[in-house]
């Protein structure tokens, strides 16, 4: 079954079990642990041309500033 | 070709405009929310970077505490505490806290040009350009705590104006660039680099490539990743939005991809 959270912390702010990182966890309770699987890339709206710009926040609340036109 | 004083926001399928910053930038160094942001390390003139820094509340920017020296480039988790790691003429660390600006340690090397992410006390800085020895390079330092060292070396050609990603010494990713050691000549150019490659706080190894921008390789460069956690889903991602690739020596085409990463 799906677990959201362990001891009330998000499975998203664990960053490590008794110091070791996803990628070295092989199993949970003899459940092999899948670790990283890779990147998968989808495209997004488009906008106008800018180079060298300044970008922070989520994909649903993402800011970009400054750069050059051209 | 001329900075822009825009602000763009995008809510993960289309962009809008929001409001305008103090003076146009080529900024590189942006850190926080979309409704909370710190933007410093950035140049407002073709030679110089500024010390300037501006703060973002969701609208409008106003200008905030400056840099101690004046540089291009920088890290930061949030808009409370943010890393200027190296580049331009010096590799001395400046450190925001949410007030003012203050010197730091030293880099191992002095890198610009490349990719860096993390906090202002773990991060990490990934080529591209030694700027001491004035060429492209593989060299990657990572910060733990208060001491930069040498991390193992990253496993692309080395090139300027990548990109990348990531939450620091334990995880990041590279991308991009053009490749000046690559053959030229009509009618091949450099290469722009498309591969991706991840570190995971040990090694490098080969990513997912990312979507083709045409051109020679189908790499890009001068465009600008930011770590972008996806909002409720419970898995990470990171948004791209392109720069320009190579066609022709000497041809660069302008992009408008906005790609989206998700692990």
């Amino acid at each position: 079954m799906p677990v959201d959270k362990l001891n009330s912390i998000a499975i998203t702010d664990i960053e490590s079990v008794n110091d070791k990182t996803d990628a070295n966890i092989q199993a949970f309770n003899g459940v092999e642990f899948a670790g990283y699987g890779g990147l998968t890339w989808s495209t997004g709206g488009t906008d106008a041309v800018r180079k060298t710009q300044g970008t922070t926040g989520t994909i649903a609340a993402f800011l970009m500033t400054g750069g050059y036109s051209s | 070709m001329s900075r822009l004083s825009t602000t763009r926001e995008y809510n993960g399928s289309s962009w809008s405009a929001g409001g305008s910053l103090g003076a146009a930038s080529n900024c590189k160094a942006l850190t926080g929310t979309q409704t909370d942001a710190l933007l410093f390390g950035r140049g407002t003139d073709s030679a110089n970077p500024t010390n300037t820094t501006e703060k973002y509340d969701g609208s409008s920017w106003s200008s905030s505490a400056n840099m101690v020296n004046a540089k291009r480039g920088g890290t930061g988790a949030s808009a409370a505490s943010a890393i200027f790691t190296c580049g331009d003429s010096d590799q001395t660390n400046q450190l925001w806290d949410n007030t003012s600006w203050s010197t730091s340690v030293e880099c191992t090397h002095n890198l610009q040009s490349g990719s860096e992410s993390g906090t202002t006390t773990d991060a990490i800085v990934a080529g591209m350009v030694d700027t001491d020895a004035g060429a492209e390079t593989d060299k990657c330092q990572t910060l733990d705590g208060t001491t930069w060292s040498n991390s193992a070396v990253v496993t692309l050609p080395a090139a300027r104006y990548g990109g990348g990603w990531g939450s620091g010494s334990t995880e990041h990713w590279h991308y991009g660039g053009i490749n000046y050691n690559s053959s030229y000549g009509s009618p091949t150019p450099h290469t722009c680099l498309r591969t991706t490659v991840r570190w995971d706080g040990s090694s490098w190894s080969t990513d997912t490539d990312a979507p083709s921008a045409g051109g020679t390789s189908g790499g890009l460069y001068n465009g600008s990743y930011a770590m972008a956690t996806v909002a409720n889903s419970g898995s990470q991602g990171a948004v791209y939005h392109a720069g320009a690739n190579y066609t022709a020596p000497d041809t660069h085409t302008n992009q408008e991809y906005t790609w989206e990463a998700t692990w």
